[in-house]
């Protein structure tokens, strides 16, 4: 059975890495602005639709 | 049809606005006034015009005063300190707030500032918190320039040295959201090292296995214990220092007791505690402050009347001008003040004209001329020419200040102890004492297992989290849908003296009447159409309502010089208007006999020539008789006006007999009416829009501002309300009302929780473990309760959500 033992500790080993993901994602600021950038997707096609015209 | 078709409204193709016959036309396009079109030609020349392509007539219209101001100020060494975050070398980095972005076009324009203005490296729009993040280059541009440049493409920014609140506030909702993270972790986690056990039971798990699990959640809970839940600690010793026994002391208790049982477990009965409930109780408080938090930060307007003030002063020494800000001015200082700025001290005046507006300070319109010598006082507004003033009282301590800072602004508001907050107090108290009774019982009886079973499990499934959360949850809610609606609240506890009320005291003049529209016609001899240029003019050097009513109805755009400028107090103006001398005032200033008026009146005389009278009425908002007659059942209604009685019958009508009006009151007036009230137990809701209203507004139990689309000062209150909504008000107050049962309601539900789980605690049979999924589990039940009942209500009362 220390194989479940093993198998755990990698899990939240793993799923410790996605907590750090979480504080750097935090911490980088993007839960700050939900919306712009959102919006800030459909510039660049509109742009280049302009350019192909 | 072709009667059809000439009534096709025409439409600015910059901002939206109906244009009439005098619409501007540029490349097949209509643009309502000179400054839509100077913007449209401005993108048009950096080939920006893709910004028309996302939303039809996203442009907010310029403000003229504004675009052809000075901004050099914001180039000297003192103010850029406060607005420049980060500076390397001639790279400039600096956040600007611009409310009026509102769409996707304004993020795209705002965004491509770079082929805008040269020099520009990168602009970056937070559009949740209405910022634009600039970075340039100091060496082919300037603060100035990219100001100005905002400000002619019509995105004016709000100029203040406030921002550093801002960013406080901002780190504190990111540390909570880090926080509920590390807790989501944990508890996850310990739930799943739990999670045999939840199934088979205590003692069956294989002994290495079981060993395991124990100290790997041990280890999982020390961050939940130590770093997430250090608020609730902090809050409840902050309450007990000051001995209150506030809503976290129980909250505090739990987490402390189970923990502590939990290490007592695992250490000295080697079985494994409860360390899941205890991240799980943790998370979930989290996530209710969190959602308050957010609510309370999109509607933060701690303006106070600094905002208001200029952000610096041209200070003279010797033959030299340097711009100082205002907090840096000192007495003594020479100032100079141009047309149309405010004062910002009490001071002297040493040279120069003064014709000075206290209307932002008295509620009186009518400019009062000083001779060189006199007091000028903080908040008037410079009408003529450039004056320069000695400064006698720095900032702080000027009338206007001595006004905001009287004793009612210096003891914040007693928030009212509401029915729950008492309730929620008793249930800790009885929680407590059972916890206790259950102990003893059972040390009577020489059962320990059954003692500390008992005395966790109660407190534990006892423990009034879900209580708490069903209010945060709510009022978080309530908060945001107020917001969308167009009425902002201060916090919470505005929920709970909003309550209260049972006087409403309403002010007249740009509360009641709207400031947009008032209803001007003529009457007498037709004036020819060549003089109303001239008359626009004369009436439009001062701010009197009147004439500004009389000079929006005549619509001249562009305004004539006057000379030999001359205003009577409280009875008229005369000046020369191209070698024409013009007279306009009331009855008895142009030597007519005063017939019994009921209306204002402006006659108007033309080169000694009587000709006729502007009446001007005012007009009460929209929908305004239903809404005061649908409150003139709960409340006492009074009326307070600066104003004359001129409008006393039509006003009796709508607010009936019993209402109490008061006419030519002063602010201090106003706020000594207010006070009376108040001490007759009298508890107030007052609803004014001005800094006249200031003191009145903080004196009363909730003092309400309306916010003209137009005006954007808003002096400190409990609640802002925009103007179109007013006539709703009582909708969102039934609105609150509705919230309060819901949250009485879900105290039943978290009750009924709470009964089951004692009934079988007391008894000591209820496992910890099962405790620890009834926690959750009712925390759960009252979230999805109160969210969806509050958007239910709001939907019954026709309030916008956005909610699907």
């Amino acid at each position: 059975m220390t194989v479940i033992i093993i198998l755990l500790s990698i899990s939240i080993l793993i799923s410790g890495g996605f907590l750090c993901a979480f504080f750097w994602s935090v911490k980088d600021g993007q839960y700050e602005d939900n919306i712009t950038p959102a919006q800030r997707i459909l510039f660049d096609s509109l742009n280049n639709k302009n350019v192909k015209q | 049809m072709v009667q059809q078709q000439s009534h096709i409204k025409k439409v600015c193709f910059h901002c939206g606005t109906t244009c009439g016959d005098d619409a501007l036309h540029y490349d097949h396009k209509a643009f309502c006034c000179s400054g839509c079109k100077t913007v449209y030609e401005i993108l048009e020349s950096k080939q920006l015009c893709t910004y028309y392509d996302f939303t039809n007539q996203p442009g907010v219209k310029t403000n003229e005063q504004s675009v052809t101001a000075s901004y050099e100020y914001l180039d000297t060494e003192t103010v850029k300190r406060h607005l420049v975050k980060y500076e390397k070398g001639s790279e400039m980095h600096i956040a600007l707030q611009i409310p009026d972005m509102h769409c996707i076009s304004c993020i795209w324009l705002l965004e491509h500032l770079p082929d805008l203005i040269e020099g520009v490296i990168s602009a970056r729009v937070n559009f949740q918190n209405k910022t634009i993040y600039i970075v340039f280059d100091n060496d082919s541009t300037s603060i100035s320039f990219v100001v100005k440049t905002l400000m002619a493409v019509g995105y004016e920014p709000v100029l203040n040295f406030g921002t550093e609140d801002e960013d406080l506030q901002g780190k504190k909702s990111r540390n909570i959201v880090l926080k509920i993270g590390v807790a989501g972790f944990c508890f996850i986690n310990i739930m799943m090292l739990s999670f045999p056990e939840y199934l088979v039971g205590a003692g069956v798990v294989e002994p290495s296995l079981a060993l395991y699990f124990k100290w790997v959640a041990l280890l999982l809970s020390l961050p939940v214990i130590f770093y997430c839940a250090t608020e609730f600690f902090v809050a409840a010793y902050k309450g007990l220092r000051v001995g209150v026994l506030n809503v976290e002391l129980p909250v505090a208790l739990a987490l402390m007791i189970t923990f502590i049982r939990s290490l007592y477990e695992v250490f000295l009965l080697h079985s494994n505690g409860y360390f899941d409930s205890l991240s799980g109780i943790v998370f979930f408080m989290l996530c209710g402050k969190w959602v308050q938090n957010n609510t309370a930060r999109s509607i933060n307007f701690n303006r106070d009347f600094h905002s208001f003030f200029p952000m610096v002063a041209t200070v003279v020494n010797g033959s030299k001008r340097i711009f100082k800000p205002i907090k840096e001015i000192a007495i003594q200082d020479l100032i100079e003040i141009k047309h149309g700025e405010i004062i910002p001290c009490d001071s002297l005046l040493v040279e120069g004209v003064a014709l000075i507006d206290y209307s932002f300070v008295t509620g009186e319109g009518t400019p009062v001329p000083v001779k060189k010598g006199g007091i000028l006082y903080a908040g008037g507004k410079q009408l003529q020419g450039i004056i320069t003033i000695h400064v006698e009282k720095p900032v702080s301590q000027s009338y206007l200040t001595s006004l905001w800072s009287d004793d009612v602004f210096k003891t914040t508001k007693h928030s009212v102890d509401t029915a729950l907050n008492r309730v929620a107090m008793y249930f800790t108290y009885t929680v407590l004492m059972l916890a206790f009774l259950a102990a003893a019982y059972w040390y009577l009886h020489n059962d320990t297992i059954k003692l500390w079973n008992a005395f966790t499990t109660v407190l534990i499934v006892a423990c009034p989290c879900a209580l708490l959360l069903s209010e945060h949850f709510t009022n978080g809610n309530i908060l945001g849908i107020l917001g969308i609606n167009g009425c902002y609240l201060r916090s919470k506890t505005v929920l709970n003296s909003l309550l209260h009320i049972n006087t409403i005291v309403f002010d007249k003049t740009g509360t009641l009447t709207s400031s947009e529209r008032a209803d001007v016609h003529y009457v007498g001899q037709p004036i020819l159409p060549n003089h109303l240029p001239a008359i626009a003019s004369l009436l439009a050097q001062t701010g009197h309502p009147l004439s500004v009513a009389i000079a929006g109805y005549l619509n001249i755009k562009n305004i004539e010089s006057v000379n030999h400028f001359k205003v009577e107090d409280g009875a008229g103006v005369e000046g020369w208007v191209n070698e024409i001398y013009y007279k306009a005032g009331n009855a008895s200033f142009l030597d007519q006999s005063p017939d019994h008026a009921t209306t204002a009146q402006v006659h108007i005389s033309i080169d000694g020539v009587y000709y006729g009278y502007y009446v001007v009425k005012q007009q009460y908002r929209n929908k305004l008789e239903s809404f005061i007659s649908s409150l003139r059942e709960m409340y006492s209604l009074a009326i307070i006006s600066g104003d004359n009685n001129a409008e006393a019958p039509h006003l009796k009508q709508i607010f009936g007999e019993a209402a109490e009006y008061h006419f030519n009151a002063s602010p201090i007036d106003k706020l000594s009416i207010v006070k009376q009230m108040q001490a007759n137990n009298s508890r107030v809701l007052y609803v004014g829009d001005g800094l006249n209203d200031a003191g009145a507004l903080r004196e009363s139990t909730v003092g309400i501002s309306i916010c003209e689309k137009n005006s954007l000062f808003t002096p400190a209150c409990d609640a802002i309300l925009d103007a179109k909504v007013l006539t709703n008000l009582h909708r969102y107050i039934d609105f609150i009302q509705g919230g309060r049962k819901i949250i009485w309601i879900s105290f039943v539900i978290s009750s009924m929780y709470n009964v089951v789980g004692l009934w079988f605690a007391l008894q000591g049979i209820l496992s910890p473990l099962i405790a620890a999924v009834l926690m959750p589990l009712s925390s759960l039940t009252i979230i999805g309760f109160t969210y969806y009942s509050v958007l239910i209500k709001a939907h019954q009362l026709q309030l916008k959500t956005n909610a699907l």
